[in-house]
């Protein structure tokens, strides 16, 4: 890298910082000998101090120009116009000023550049000599140069314009755009140059090349010119400021002298002119325009400020596009959010939802993986780690104190476990769902196996070169690439805003989510009262009236007249019969509006014990049709005893009431636990998964049904059999299911008609939480 | 309805015409011997009691051994009677049996809790209620004692 002013090593950078620190590169106490600089303390125009190339640029020693008035050795014009600039209130936007210097030879036509620093005012004199001034011609040209830079398309399109424009002004060997990375590593991102200079483009630069000091420099002093790096350094007379009695501060000279490492480091890459330009984007050094040629080249200051336009033009430029991208972005990402939305709006599942607008929230972030993360699990989208890693990833961001979001190109670097394979996982952009919350929004980037052509070899062991203690200097330029493996593509500002937009739209969904379910909530409540109200209507109002039939039918058949066919009597019969089945119905109907209505809070309960007593109260049943009933253990788990109670029994009584006419009914309960998604408190079992549910099931050697009804049976008063085959409402299996369900449970059947049928309960281990269920 | 001023009386609190139909039906296959006196409602009930409204004429509302009172009645509500009666000090001795059809636990513990003497579930069946009410007749007209009402106010 072209640094015109500063010390450049191929070392590491913690040693070059020190060096840095020990190299006063704006007290150099020299500056280069293409001009003189004079020191004034105003309001006197004598000089303090005076560049000792006075003697060869003017044949006046600088004894002769200390403490002299300014008009002994330049132009009354000249002295006129620094006076008259010297009074006004914006010193900078005068110069150059067209001054004649006074020599033994007559005359020199020179640019004065004036400026006022550390209470010293600052007269620095280049000779022109044969350079003509500036043109219409040149003017003209600048504002082509303009005029082409604020019509590039894009970034990389301004950078080239910019730097073939510099070129073409400036006349040097090699024009290019260097830009610094976070780092401040830098690489050269645009060139324009002649054949006959090797070319730089896409070289990359360790941040030792522009040490902390330098940048600095370079922020509050936008021009820099080496016309010739052969140079002999010319002594400031005396090298010091009078009103601060410390050496002369040369931070905003035009002809400050550098380190003799740059120079150094300028010889070694075969340039002998060079000039750069800052190019500072709010307040913040973006970039260098660096020129370089083979030959010694100087060029004068308003062509060097025209190059300064062209830099600040080119900043304007760079934040117009760099806006322009991101409002693209912006309106990209509002149309992606309003289809997520609609997505995840029409859902109600926020994981099925995510999953599919997962193409949506993989081109959002120009990512090729997607996890949502809660406390529960995860679901993933696309490449990403495996849950392992994800949990283990998760687990690592709950523990960080900040819940800001977290990015990285690479994850590796954080713990090489959350990324076994950084080929298909290198980057992570993680967004937490709240402030208190486990539940993150994860996108992943695969790595990009870049690369990095350094101008030489970074790596190179610090060795001490020629100019003793100081580092060395890199001797060879010749491209060293070098691959990096383990790196994503970088998550760039607006993606970051971009996924914050997208948490806020999913928080907005589950907080939505959860409204809607408390209105569903409010509306089950109000219907619960009304099956409340009609269970009450069943066993009361409707009872009443069959009290009532039933009542009349028995009065009757105790006073029938004689009735030798048994006509009356049947006829009374029937009436009886009915009243008892639509009593049974009646108080089934009750029975099942009941169930949830009288919920108790879940406990633990051993299910062996509650099967015991079942066994218990079915005894003579199961005695009379010699019936046997095995059971393996089973678990203890989160329920309504009561309830849970009551579907053991129902199912039990069902084998033993369908079973086979010519076999006496075998009845067999076997449990197994589940696997289920992560338990928060990390229970696990022998599996190594975490268990979370229990399966029931109750098999039978029954008569079995078809398969085709095995939905329908646990509908309420569902049956498959007429009321004379099998005593019942249907109502039975239909309060399993509804107990079931609200122990967060399913209950399912399987039979083959003729030999038996299993029914299968499938409970949760530890109870069931709805509000868990949200995020589901 | 023929008067047997032998028979004793037995004042009935029930709204519903079914309900007292089948009572009397139940009383007469009982072989039970009893002056049966229906009223409608609780406002009725306490007219009867008090001798007042269609009850002040002389004999129109013979003091009763037992009372049957259907809980749920409308206008004034069994319960409240309940507690109207055993706040006065005329009245309080007088036996109340409950007729109800519900077997509901809460509903029995409340009413005897208000102070009712005997909680009868109606039965659907003839033969049952037949049955229960037989048992009743007897232990409150042979094996208890009664106190005796006459001569209040």
């Amino acid at each position: 890298m072209a640094d015109p002013t500063s010390p450049a090593t191929g070392a590491d950078v913690a040693v070059d910082l020190t060096s840095c620190d020990r190299e006063p590169i704006h007290v150099p106490g020299h500056v280069q000998p293409h001009g003189v600089l004079l020191a004034f303390v105003e309001p006197e125009l004598r000089p303090v101090a005076v560049s000792a190339s006075v003697e060869a640029l003017a044949g006046r020693p600088p004894d002769a120009v200390l403490g002299a008035p300014l008009a002994a050795h330049l132009s009354e014009a000249g002295v006129a116009q620094i006076v008259a600039a010297l009074a006004s209130d914006d010193l900078a936007t005068l110069n150059p000023l067209p001054v004649g210097l006074r020599t033994t030879a007559g005359e020199r036509d020179c640019d004065a550049i004036l400026h006022r620093h550390d209470g010293l005012t600052i007269l620095e004199l280049e000779p022109r000599d044969d350079l003509p001034r500036p043109s219409g011609t040149f003017f003209r040209g600048i504002r082509a140069a303009i005029r082409r830079l604020q019509t590039a398309g894009d970034l990389h399109e301004a950078c080239a314009v910019a730097a073939g424009e510099v070129r073409r002004i400036t006349g040097f060997d090699r024009v290019k755009i260097y830009r610094f990375a976070p780092d401040w590593s830098g690489q050269v991102i645009a060139e324009d140059r002649v054949d006959t200079i090797p070319s730089l483009f896409d070289f990359r630069f360790p941040a030792s090349d522009i040490p902390a000091q330098s940048r600095a420099l370079y922020t509050a002093n936008p021009v820099r010119i080496i016309p010739d790096i052969g140079y002999r350094p010319s002594p400031l007379v005396p090298n010091l400021n009078p009103r601060t009695g410390a050496p002369i501060d040369l931070s905003h000279a035009v002809l400050r002298s550098v380190s003799p490492v740059h120079i150094e480091y300028m010889v070694n890459m075969a340039v002998h002119g060079a000039m750069s330009i800052s190019i500072v984007r709010d307040g913040r050094l973006w970039g260098l325009i660096s020129c370089h040629n083979t030959l010694p080249r100087f060029v004068s200051f308003e062509v060097r400020q025209a190059c300064e336009l062209i830099a600040q033009v080119l900043t304007w430029q760079i934040a117009v596009l760099e806006e322009a991208a991101i409002s693209r972005h912006s309106v990209r990402v509002r149309t992606i959010q309003q289809r997520l939305l609609h997505e995840l709006g029409g859902r109600r599942e926020l994981h099925a939802g995510l999953v599919r607008g997962g193409d949506e929230m993989l081109a959002l972030m120009d990512a090729t993986g997607f996890a949502l993360s809660g406390p529960d699990g995860s679901t993933s989208y696309g490449q990403t780690p495996t849950p392992a890693a994800i949990a283990a990833l998760v687990d690592w961001l709950v523990r960080r104190e900040s819940r800001d979001v977290f990015e990285t190109d690479c994850i590796a670097a954080v713990d090489p476990a959350f990324a076994p394979e950084p080929e298909k996982v290198s980057g992570v952009l993680a967004v937490p769902l709240g402030r208190a919350s486990a539940s993150f929004m994860l996108w992943f980037r695969p790595e990009v196996a870049q690369t990095v052509t350094w101008g030489g070899d970074p790596h190179k062991p610090v060795r001490i070169g020629p100019l003793g203690e100081r580092l060395q200097t890199r001797a060879s330029f010749a491209a060293w690439r070098e691959v990096v493996r383990g790196r994503a593509r970088p998550w760039q500002p607006h993606e970051v805003v971009a996924a914050g937009e997208i948490r806020d739209l999913v928080v907005d969904v589950i907080l939505s989510k959860a409204e809607e379910l408390e209105g569903v909530n409010r509306q089950l409540a109000r219907s619960n009262d009304e099956l409340e109200s009609f269970a009450y209507v069943a066993s009361h109002d409707l009872k009443e009236p069959l009290r009532h039939i039933e009542a009349f039918a028995g009065l009757l058949k105790e006073g029938l007249p004689p009735d030798p066919e048994g006509r009356l009597g049947a006829m009374v019969g029937g009436i009886e019969t009915s009243s008892r089945r639509l009593r049974a119905l009646i108080n089934d109907l009750a029975e099942y509006s009941r169930v949830g209505r009288q919920a108790r809070p879940l406990a633990p309960v051993a299910l062996d014990e509650v099967l015991a007593d079942v066994l218990t109260d079915l005894r003579p049943v199961l005695e009379e049709t010699g019936a046997t009933v095995t059971a393996l253990p089973l678990p203890e788990i989160l329920c309504d005893r009561s309830q849970i109670r009551q579907v053991l029994q129902n199912l039990v009584s069902n084998a033993v009431k369908y079973r086979h006419p010519d076999r006496r009914p075998t009845i067999t309960l076997r449990s197994v636990t589940e696997a289920g998604a992560a338990a928060p408190d990390g229970e696990r079992a022998a599996t190594g998964e975490p268990a979370r549910r229990v399966r029931i099931s109750i098999e039978d050697n029954g008569i079995g049904f078809d398969e085709k009804y095995r939905e329908q049976i646990f509908e309420p008063f569902q049956r498959l059999h007429g009321p004379d085959e099998y005593e019942g409402t249907g109502i039975g299996l239909a309060i399993c299911r509804k107990i079931v369900q609200r122990h967060g449970g399913s209950i399912t059947a399987a039979s083959r008609p003729g030999d038996g049928s299993t029914f299968s309960i499938v409970l949760p281990l530890r109870g069931f939480d709805a509000l868990e269920s949200l995020v589901r | 309805m023929t008067r047997d001023s032998a028979a004793p009386t037995v004042l009935v609190a029930e709204d519903h015409n079914h309900d007292k139909f089948i009572l009397q039906e139940v009383f007469k296959r009982a072989g039970i011997k009893a002056d049966l006196r229906f009223v409608d409602d609780g406002e009725q009930m306490l007219d009867y009691l008090y001798r007042r409204g269609t009850f002040a004429a002389a004999g129109a509302a013979p003091v009763p051994a037992l009372v049957l009172l259907d809980l749920n009645m409308p206008r004034l509500d069994g319960r409240k009677v309940v507690r109207i009666l055993r706040a006065d000090d005329g009245l309080r001795q007088l036996p109340v049996i409950a007729l109800s059809t519900s077997e509901s636990p809460k509903h029995i513990t409340e009413a005897y809790s208000i102070g009712i003497n005997a909680y009868l579930v109606k039965p659907a069946s003839i033969p049952d209620y037949v049955a229960k009410i037989s048992s009743l007749w007897q232990f409150w007209m042979s094996t208890a004692s009664l106190p005796s009402l006459e001569g209040r106010p």
